[in-house]
């Protein structure tokens, strides 16, 4: 399962960033705090208080009408957090949702580092128990039957749930409906392998400051790089016969 | 005969106490002070990490530069039992004592680095094969195991024949006689089977950590971001580890008014050349097939730090190692061994704090006095426990009493 985005559709009023605070017991305030458009000044960027935040982007097509972007975490079909976490606390479920597992984390924050959307944030401020915080899809709560939470409080109807060949084949017909609304491409079709959350919108992805990926699966090359070192551990147990040869050898050339 | 012949590892007659050490002292102490505020209040409380720059000096300096520096336990031992080449016998405990000491405060380092510190253990519960920090924390985790059971030997010869215990527990003195000497026994038995897997898990370990940043990809500046990283890196630990027991033999030879080892330390030096040669070719060769070098061509910090690391912290101490003036003068040889010593550490602070380089940043990560502060006193705390140690331990050969007995260096026990 996935979500589809249309940035083209989203009227930027932030219900979904309260009604998420909400699903996650988060601090959420009144509604009417998110109608401040002040925040739209600076991009800002999810956090362990926000795990989903709308930037604002001019529309140089309609100076009227400018596009809000929502952020959170993509979900990945190849999830480099997943690939990296030292005691393996990322999880890529069935239902197309990235989670993170408080039991086992040790906060080395190495997600973070690894992430190529720049998501996982850390509660720095914490003695004990800081966590890793991040969309999770609302896992339990669809596991419950439930929609995401932002889907769920979406009124502009920006925000389409659904499965995710459904949906890639929903937002090509949509561009190819109006091509004059969208740029030619799904953000997410293709970047990093594969996201669960995809993109439409009205003008390029770059001044949306979404990054420039390749299409191949983050966890790739260092993953490669791992098993080529330990394939089915010839490699070390070579190398430890190797220099016991070596130190046999030699045993008594030093020997005065 | 030449002088190595009446040379002994011995405990340093000198006193622990002296004005550099209590300064050492206080530093030592101030960093403790900084590091209650981290376990009170939070990482966030001392350091200047956020979600944009997750990983600071602690790691950088700490963690990765400690790996790098502690090299020289692994590379000597290679030379020195592996290769059995006796005459390097001397530099082999020095160098195990900086090895142990430095992977215990990098396990430190990471402890207190990781947000929930008492978990420290789960990675030896909860595996995961994919990650390659998952790989560099069980190989450490060994290795730090393994260098204890290195320097075991040494414990045993201080105290077999001299087990002294204080009042009521000196009734068990004839026990731990006998402990000490089947430990004893079956360590010089055993070691080479330590020895080995002491080296093997260091060449795994070491390239491991440059595996880390490769998944950054894009976020990593491209003048260090490559795929033959883990490569460079065991290189670049190969390379330090002669020049690290250098620097720590001439240092050690100043502090205890000791004749430095030259003739050892410049054959040393010598064989850092090659070393040093073959990491600055592959790193040079990586920066033109990547076709890097155009990055060097504006100036920022990246280019600095990048043409900074590798012309002081390589090309001219292998150039220096290239000279036999340098080899036999001992400042000049302190000079070319404390360049690649920085240069790598360079290299490590570069690679996880420099280069990286997040693609929504909304600022910049500089340390924090607390950060400098936890980081210091952690490298102060190493040089008095060092210390500490070679004056209880054999480590450090001295001119044997019994063969030169006119000596001035009286040896203890």
């Amino acid at each position: 399962m996935g979500v589809l985005v249309d940035t083209t559709a989203c009227i930027g009023c932030r219900h979904c960033e309260s009604a998420c605070k909400t699903a996650h017991d988060l601090p959420a305030g009144p509604l009417e705090s998110y109608e401040d458009g002040s925040v739209f000044d600076a991009m800002r960027r999810p956090d362990e208080n926000a795990l989903t935040v709308v930037n604002r982007y001019d529309n140089p097509k309609n100076a009227n009408a400018p596009y809000t972007v929502k952020v959170q975490c993509m979900h990945c079909d190849h999830p480099a957090c997943v690939s990296v976490c030292i005691v393996g606390a990322f999880s890529k479920m069935d239902d197309g949702s990235v989670v993170w597992d408080n039991d086992k984390c040790i906060g080395c924050r190495y997600c973070m580092i690894a992430c190529p959307f720049q998501v996982p944030a850390f509660e720095y401020r914490k003695a004990l128990q800081p966590k890793v915080m991040k969309c999770d899809f609302c896992h339990e709560r669809r596991v419950e039957g439930g929609l995401p939470a932002c889907v769920e409080s979406c009124p502009a109807e920006a925000l389409t749930y659904g499965p995710r060949a459904e949906l890639l084949r929903v937002a090509k017909a949509r561009v190819d409906r109006s091509p004059e609304r969208y740029v030619r491409r799904v953000y997410g079709e293709f970047e990093v392998g594969g996201t669960s959350w995809m993109y439409l919108a009205g003008r390029d992805f770059k001044d949306l400051q979404f990054p420039e990926l390749g299409r191949s699966p983050a966890p790739g090359i260092s993953e490669s790089i791992q098993h080529g070192i330990f394939a089915y551990f010839v490699p070390p147990v070579a190398l430890y016969g190797l220099l016991g040869m070596l130190m046999w050898n030699s045993k008594d050339d030093g020997k005065e | 005969m030449t002088m190595d012949h009446c040379m002994k590892p011995a405990p340093v007659p000198v006193k622990f106490l002296t004005p550099g050490v209590i300064v050492l002292i206080l530093l030592a102490l101030n960093g403790l002070a900084f590091l209650a505020g981290r376990l009170f209040f939070g990482i966030g409380a001392v350091t200047n990490l956020t979600n944009q720059y997750p990983w600071g000096i602690w790691i950088g300096i700490d963690v990765a530069g400690g790996v790098a520096l502690a090299a020289g336990g692994f590379t000597t031992a290679a030379l020195g039992h592996v290769m059995n080449r006796e005459e390097y016998h001397a530099v082999v405990r020095p160098a195990l004592l900086t090895a142990m000491l430095g992977y215990t405060f990098v396990a430190l380092g990471v402890m207190i680095d990781i947000g929930r510190w008492y978990y420290i253990w789960h990675p030896l519960v909860f595996w995961n094969g994919t990650s390659a920090l998952f790989e560099v924390g069980i190989c450490v985790t060994i290795y730090v195991n393994v260098l204890y059971i290195e320097f075991l030997p040494i414990v045993t010869e201080r105290f077999i024949g001299r087990v002294n215990l204080p009042g009521l527990l000196s009734r068990f003195n004839a026990l731990v006689e006998r402990v000490l000497r089947a430990l004893e026994r079956g360590l010089s038995k055993t070691m080479f089977v330590f020895i080995i897997a002491g080296i093997v898990l260091s060449t795994l370990h070491q390239s491991s950590l440059g595996t880390l940043m490769v998944i950054a990809g894009p976020k990593m500046h491209p003048l260090w971001q490559t795929p033959i990283l883990p490569l460079l890196f065991l290189l670049s630990a190969i390379a330090v580890g002669f020049p690290m027991v250098i620097v720590e033999s001439l240092v050690a030879a100043r502090s205890f008014g000791l004749k430095p080892e030259m003739q050892l330390l410049s054959k040393l030096g010598a064989m850092t050349a090659p070393l040093l040669g073959v990491y600055l070719a592959f790193k040079i060769g990586d920066m033109f097939i990547r076709e890097t070098f155009v990055h060097l061509t504006v100036v920022n910090t990246a280019s600095v730090m990048f043409t900074l690391e590798v012309l002081l912290g390589v090309v001219v101490p292998l150039r220096m190692f290239l000279s036999r003036d340098v080899l036999k003068s001992p400042p000049l040889l302190f000079v070319a061994a404390s360049l690649t010593v920085l240069g790598v550490l360079m290299n490590r602070v570069n690679n996880f704090v420099v280069a990286y380089t997040p693609s929504y940043s909304l600022g910049s990560y500089v340390p924090s006095l607390g950060e400098v502060s936890v980081t210091a006193g952690f490298i102060c705390m190493l040089v008095l426990l060092y210390r500490a140690a070679v004056l209880i331990f054999p480590v450090i050969s001295l001119p044997d009493r019994s063969l030169s007995p006119r000596s001035r260096y009286m040896v203890r026990g």
